[in-house]
């Protein structure tokens, strides 16, 4: 039995590192929570095989959790709930589902756990309560985890800190009665595309209580193999690890590349015009005519040369005093955007890019 | 190695509900006609190949159990409307691919152990059941409402497109008439030809099919000419095998049904199941052995599903590999001894099979109880023995045993009528059996000196049989060295003759024949 988790850094190569732990003899499933990510994975494991090996599946972990949880079990699911049998014609990805408290009082549309409604609209599952469902029902967890067993030698899992609430419950359950598992993730990247980060595993947890938590579990823990970036040069590792307190070392490789914050008129002109240098913002990025991203979208992106546009909670970050502040998600997707150069990292404070933006705006 | 490991059958054609369990290699559906051996090979097409997915809704009709239909008459409401519910039972491989068939989707779990498979569902479509009410409150079955589904134990759809088996069917009987879904040429294509080749060769084909009308002045009007419609003329369906130009169909059914078996059990055409559905029809003796060596060398390496009516096949075939369909629980023989399945194997007896089929037996040894017997039956019960469903069956030598393990297998009626041969322990041995058993009786008379049937015949009807039996003076009538008086020892040496001659005479009885006759009446 091998059960491990990987933390790598921005640009590490934790894709690369797990695609190519594949042996192409055994059974695999390939799993990560985003369909971007899904088509890295892809990507790279035909770069290493030159197809997808026969014994390999690679799918988002919702529907791994929809084919092999649910799907096979709905006989299990409409009897606990004691209600007639219907044809359920997939999952739904559309409509939110009503929570319990609303606008600060309760919810009358709310359905009760107790209610297949509470799962199921339109006769499709709420995909966002499928891992409540998985967790909810007796016995199912352990009837698909043996079926599983039974067809799958190991589980690969990517950006394994993308994983939370319901869906890190249920991934800790595979992870204790799985036959072998292997994660890759970044600490310093969770939440960043989320809205908050409640709930478990993240919410008041350091990096240490994070690691602990993952021993907890008997997954061994490897945070040396990938600690150094591929991607950044040394001058971006050494600016991210001083202003945002996070262990990143560049690799061996040497990599040519600086950061520089911009504040000269014709040089932000030359840069916001330059369409080879990708421009990363905070939000609404899409507004504006140059080539640009939004920081939490560009994750698992690489990008030659960059210029992060700041938000108002950076204004000092050239400062050599500056503080962090303690809006975690919001440094975290900073990390983001900053490790996203191979090469030049160009920054560009709030205040001096407001000075220029309203040139680029869209015209509607 | 994948295979099918049962059918389970509900509402359809004769079947209420019944499952028939299969034995990884070989298997031998018996039973009489009409039983629904053909139907059990069909459900198996229906499932894995998906015969009938394109086929128009009227076939329904045809496929629903009568007494779901006679039901849903007398009592016309959705809830009675006729389904049908077929289910195959997989033993796969566990390659990841195989994941996809696991699940409890399947019907009467204990909803606990995931088991791999595909089921097919042919009722009312949900969306459809407003528009159907009109028809269905006139009494009517709305069959143009119904839908075809098929789906794997995990809950996806299925499509035979990526079948995890190969099947492929051979139906002799049907071999000239019913060859509409050109069934076996089309799955020995789509099993043997790569999915990548099968794909462009329809696409040449149909692009050809397109150019034939093409040159031609066939117009209507100004806007419209003649042209083919490429849905009438899929490829699958016109594909033929042909053999040294000929096609195979125009060598006479005898060949065409060899080809086409040997064809099918060649290991390197990638079938895991094949099933010959009566091989014996339209072969000689000769090649019917052959057809039994072939099926004998392949059956380790896949699963081989037959139906016979001939007892040379079922015994030399093995008779563990047989299942008997005769009611709704269907009778397997795979528990059987080995010596006993031998036995048979080796005696290559021609009245297994109507044994096996019988309801209720007079098992006899020889041919003078053969001959009288059914006389014997009527004086005594007044009735026949046709009447009552009792077959008389001679099994000759001394292998009435080898028959009482299969009738206790198959819970049959039975008596057993046989000769003591002046054998004190035969008779206590068959007292002990008669004690344990309820549905098999042995009779035999409990008087060694008249130690068979002749000797019981002659001591009860002596002044009859002396008249009767001529004899000449100068003969001494000896049985195996021994002197009997003239009388018996003609009969005995002359057992059917004398049997023929006694046939219509008014005989006595002996007593242990008149209790055997009377025991199974009583069972009637």
């Amino acid at each position: 039995m091998d059960k491990k988790i990987m933390l790598a850094v921005a640009g590490a190569g934790k894709t690369y590192e797990l695609c190519h732990s594949i042996n192409k003899q055994q059974r695999n499933f390939l799993l990560a929570y985003t369909n971007e990510n899904i088509k890295n994975i892809e990507k790279e494991v035909i770069d290493k095989f030159g197809e997808i090996p026969k014994e390999t599946k690679i799918l988002t972990f919702d529907s791994f959790l929809y084919r092999y949880f649910i799907r096979p079990y709905e006989l299990l699911i409409f009897e606990n709930f004691k209600v007639e049998r219907f044809e359920t014609k997939g999952v739904d990805i559309l409509h939110t589902p009503e929570p319990a408290y609303k606008n600060g009082g309760y919810n009358p549309k709310y359905k009760k756990k107790d209610n297949i409604e509470h799962y199921i609209i339109n006769k499709r599952y709420y995909c966002s309560r499928i891992p409540e469902l998985i967790l909810d029902i007796k016995d199912l967890f352990n009837i698909a985890i043996s079926n599983i067993n039974n067809y799958c030698d190991y589980i690969y899992i990517d950006e394994v800190q993308d994983f939370r609430k319901e869906h890190y419950k249920v991934l800790e359950k595979i992870i204790k009665k799985c036959n072998n598992i292997l994660m890759v993730g970044d600490y310093w990247q969770h939440s960043v595309s989320g809205q908050n980060n409640s709930g478990i595993p993240f919410k008041d947890t350091t990096y240490q209580d994070y690691i602990d938590k993952l021993k907890k579990i008997d997954l061994k823990v490897d945070d040396t193999t990938l600690k150094k970036s591929r991607r950044c040069s040394r001058n971006v590792c050494n600016f991210v690890r001083k202003k945002l307190n996070i262990d990143i070392e560049a690799s061996d490789i040497l990599k040519e590349g600086n950061v520089s914050f911009v504040s000269n008129d014709s040089e932000i002109k030359e840069i916001l015009e330059n369409d080879d240098i990708v421009k990363l913002l905070n939000k609404n990025s899409k507004i504006y005519s140059f080539h640009s991203i939004n920081w939490s979208y560009s994750k698992g992106d690489t990008y030659k040369d960059i210029c992060v546009i700041l938000t108002d909670d950076y204004q000092e970050l050239e400062n050599e005093n500056f503080i962090l502040s303690k809006d975690t998600i919001t440094n975290n997707q900073l990390y983001v955007a900053l490790t996203r150069a191979s090469r030049n990292v160009y920054i560009l404070t709030k205040d001096k890019f407001y000075e220029h933006r309203k040139k680029y705006l869209k015209k509607c | 190695m994948n295979n099918i490991k049962y059918v389970r059958l509900m509402g359809f054609r004769k079947f209420k509900d019944t499952t028939i369990t299969f034995n990884e290699h070989l298997n031998i559906i018996v039973g009489e006609n009409e039983a629904g051996k053909s139907t059990v090979v069909e459900a198996i097409e229906i499932v894995i190949n998906q015969l009938y997915k394109n086929a128009d809704k009227s076939i329904i009709k045809e496929l629903i159990n009568i007494e779901d239909y006679n039901d849903f008459k007398k009592h016309p409401s959705i809830e009675n409307l006729p389904k049908i519910y077929i289910e195959v039972g997989l033993e796969l491989d566990t390659s990841i691919n195989s994941s996809t068939y696991s699940g409890i989707e399947y019907y009467d779990t204990d909803r606990k152990t995931n088991n791999t498979g595909i089921s097919f569902k042919c009722e009312i479509n949900d969306e459809l059941k407003d528009i159907a009410s009109n028809i269905i409150s006139n009494g009517n079955i709305p069959y143009e409402c119904y839908s075809f589904k098929w789906k794997t134990f995990a809950g996806t759809p299925y499509n035979s497109l990526i079948k995890p088996i190969k099947y492929l069917g051979i139906n002799t009987s049907n071999i000239e008439t019913n060859n509409t879904y050109n069934n076996y040429n089309k799955s020995l294509f789509n099993n043997k030809i790569q999915e990548l080749d099968r794909v462009k060769a329809k696409g040449n084909y149909s692009e050809k099919i397109d150019k034939i009308l093409e040159d031609e002045i066939f117009t209507i009007d100004e806007n419209r000419k003649f042209g083919i419609n490429r849905k009438k003329v899929i490829l699958e369906n016109i594909i033929n095998i042909v053999e040294g130009g000929v096609p195979i169909e125009n060598k006479g059914s005898g060949m065409e049904n060899l080809i086409k078996t040997k064809m099918a059990l060649e290991k390197k055409n990638n079938n895991d199941i094949i099933s010959i559905e009566e091989p014996e029809n339209h072969l000689s003796y000769n090649n019917l052995r052959k057809m039994i060596k072939e099926i004998e060398d392949r059956e380790k390496s896949a699963q081989i599903i037959i139906t016979t009516h001939s007892s040379m096949i079922v015994s030399s075939l093995n008779l563990k590999n047989v299942i008997l369909l005769n009611n709704s629980i269907p009778k397997r023989f795979n528990e059987l001894d080995d010596t006993v399945a031998d036995y048979f194997n080796k005696s290559d007896n021609n009245k297994l099979l109507e044994f096996i089929l019988s309801k209720r037996v007079i098992l006899v040894e020889g041919n003078t109880e053969y001959i009288l017997f059914p006389n014997f039956y009527e004086k005594i019960n007044k009735s026949s023995i046709d009447k009552d469903n009792i077959s008389i069956i001679s099994v000759g030598g001394l292998g009435y045993k080898n028959f009482i393990y299969i009738a206790e297998i198959l819970n049959k009626e039975m008596v057993v009528i046989t000769d003591n041969d002046k054998n004190e322990e035969k008779i206590k041995e068959i007292n002990d059996y008669n004690q344990k058993s309820t549905n098999i009786k042995i009779y035999t008379d409990q008087d060694k000196n008249r130690w068979t049937i002749e000797v019981c015949i002659y001591e009860d009807n002596k002044e009859l049989l002396d008249r009767i039996i001529q004899v000449k003076d100068n003969a001494k009538y000896y049985f195996n060295g021994i002197d009997y008086g003239k009388t018996l020892g003609k009969m005995l040496n002359n057992k059917t003759d004398t049997a023929i001659k006694i046939l219509n005479e008014n005989i006595e009885i002996p007593n242990y024949i008149k209790g055997a006759m009377q025991w199974i009446k009583k069972l009637c």
